[in-house]
């Protein structure tokens, strides 16, 4: 590290301004967390309060672990399978030559600039006819196609996976199937914790599908059924946050942990293209 | 031996369509199909209960009548126009900071500055409605506090503070995301054109102007694009900030924050099941999304030549 110049205090002073600011509504959210609901709205809260564990109880006294398993079983499986989907087809991009190769990554780059809003409409009358409203699938299986998870997994099977290995494996008399298995998915490991880091943030704090496709509360996830807490019993906007609060740790954790793997691993991958 | 190699070789001819049929299967089912027949749709007049009838462009042509048609398109450029400068900017200033070698703490600040992206919009809408409460928020008792207001905005109600609001929780959030976009970029530009430009005698602020700026054009463009299409989905935050807390206002006052996905989801969802119409909406929105976005991108080419 070089010495700082009076430039480099500024920006550095700016960048704990900016920090500042990105910070405090996070840790408003855990600080309100301990508070009672009416004190929310007195005043910059920097300390915890002492109402935690009421808050707790009127969170637990609703099926808030429900809710969490809910979401975890969506956010998991989508992970999953979205990461698999992703590195097959990222090993067929980056590795092979075929017919409509060319147009159909075009395809794929084309689509990751349409928002799934626009046939918002016409996927929900889908999901009616194939009986899927008020089930998880809607929220597993369509997210689990990511346009930008192929790309991620193209640029780094391209440049990761050497084609020597595939070949030595072939002879050995390995299928193309086992290829994949045994020796695509252990090369394409790094790729996947950031994919998946990425897969499971969305799907954790996905909104406006199951605002759309779940009726049953059963079934909620963790955002909408914090949501739902607002409408169904008093408003208890503290025991509300504390729930949020806990819905973050799970991301939190993973990205403290990997987050230099997150950055990294976009910056090997994604540019040199 | 030959049949079993001729029978390899076809294996290895077929393995592509299928390790890339699962991802454009679900991606066809999924999203390709749903968007092409909502175009359909657009075309019919279809509600919860009935069957669709065909009317032809009757649902365009009362669009181009509807008041909040015009609101939730005149709100995605106001959005466009208050959210990607500072996002930008921000992002940018970060980016350079953190990969300049002259700042200590990066792993942290990198963390910090990504914690928005993370938080579950949820938690951001409900989190911003308390901060911005209008009588006891504490951004309301820090302006005052600091003498800048003589007495309490009336933030999410009125339109311009709630457009403002709803603007800076949205730059809030996705600017951490924009910088590690910057990040990524700035890590790809070769060492060997900064120690070339210093070599020149370049300053830091010309190298940035010089190097740092044409090399991050395809990101830049990325980056446009993607932030200008986010403005028509604005959604979560707002719906949050507006409906979450027993209040029920769609689109904010006035339909001050009304956009694209809110507007169809009033529609489709809310009380009128009108799908038809929705459908509508959707498509001439994603018309004008389309006219803009191929404009900026005319625009930011055309700087390249010059």
């Amino acid at each position: 590290m070089r010495k700082l110049g009076i430039n480099g205090w500024i920006g550095l002073l700016l960048m704990l301004v900016i920090s500042v600011v990105s910070f405090y509504p996070f840790y408003s959210m855990i600080i309100m967390s301990t508070y009672e609901s009416n004190e929310l709205y007195t005043g910059i809260k920097l300390l915890p309060s002492s109402y935690l564990a009421e808050n707790w109880n009127s969170l637990f006294s609703i099926d808030f672990l429900a809710y969490y398993k809910n979401s975890l079983i969506v956010s998991i499986s989508t992970t999953v399978l979205g990461v698999l989907v992703s590195a097959a087809a990222g090993f067929a991009f980056g590795k092979y030559e075929f017919r409509f190769k060319n147009l159909l990554f075009v395809l794929l780059l084309g689509t990751m600039m349409i928002p799934m809003q626009f046939g918002i409409v016409a996927f929900v009358l889908e999901m009616r006819w194939f009986g899927w409203l008020n089930t998880m699938l809607p929220l597993i299986i369509p997210p689990a196609a990511n346009a930008f998870g192929v790309f991620w997994m193209t640029q780094f099977a391209r440049s990761s996976i050497p084609s020597e290995v595939l070949e030595s494996g072939r002879i050995d008399g390995c299928g193309e199937t086992g290829l994949f298995f045994r020796i695509v998915l252990p090369f394409l490991r790094p790729a996947f914790v950031t994919l998946g880091l990425l897969f499971f943030l969305w799907s954790w704090n996905s909104f406006f599908v199951p605002l759309i496709v779940l009726n049953d509360d059963s079934l909620y996830t963790i955002p909408l059924g914090i949501r739902a807490l607002a409408g169904q019993f008093r408003a208890d906007n503290a025991a509300q946050i504390l729930g949020l609060t806990l819905g973050t740790i799970p991301v939190l954790l993973f990205f403290s942990i990997f987050s230099k793997n997150l950055i990294e691993g976009l910056a090997s991958s994604a540019v040199k293209g | 031996m030959s049949d079993s190699m001729s029978r390899a070789r076809k294996a290895q001819r077929w393995a592509p369509y299928i390790f890339v049929s699962p991802f454009f299967l679900i991606f066809g089912l999924f999203s390709l199909f749903p968007i092409l027949f909502t175009l359909y749709i657009s075309l019919t007049d279809w509600s919860l209960s009935g069957a669709p009838q065909w009317i032809g462009f009757g649902n365009y042509a009362e669009a181009l009548q509807d008041s909040r048609f015009y609101d939730a398109l005149l709100n995605t450029v106001i959005f466009m126009i208050m959210i990607i400068p500072p996002q930008i900017i921000i992002a940018l200033f970060i980016s350079v900071l953190l990969t300049s070698g002259r700042v200590p703490f990066v792993g942290a600040f990198r963390l910090v500055n990504f914690l928005p992206y993370i938080t579950t919009s949820v938690a951001v809408g409900l989190i911003f409605g308390i901060l911005f409460d209008w009588n006891f928020g504490s951004i309301n008792s820090m302006l005052a506090s600091l003498g800048v207001t003589q007495e309490n905005i009336n933030w999410l109600g009125q339109p311009w503070p709630s457009r403002f609001v709803v603007a800076m929780v949205t730059v809030w959030k996705y600017f951490g995301y924009t910088a590690v976009m910057f990040l990524v970029g700035i890590t790809g530009i070769s060492r060997q054109l900064y120690e070339a430009a210093d070599l020149d005698g370049a300053s830091k602020m010309q190298q940035f102007r010089y190097v740092t700026l044409p090399m991050l054009r395809p990101v830049m463009v990325f980056v446009i694009l993607t932030t200008m299409i986010g403005c028509f989905q604005i959604f979560d935050e707002p719906y949050m900030l507006f409906t979450g807390m027993g209040a029920s206002v769609v689109g904010g006052p006035e339909g001050a924050a009304l956009t694209g996905t809110w507007l169809i989801y009033d529609n489709v969802f809310g009380s009128l099941s009108r799908f038809g119409y929705g459908s509508s909406i959707a498509y001439m929105l994603f018309l004008f999304i389309c006219l803009v976005s191929f404009l900026t991108f005319r625009l930011m080419n055309k700087g390249e030549d010059a």
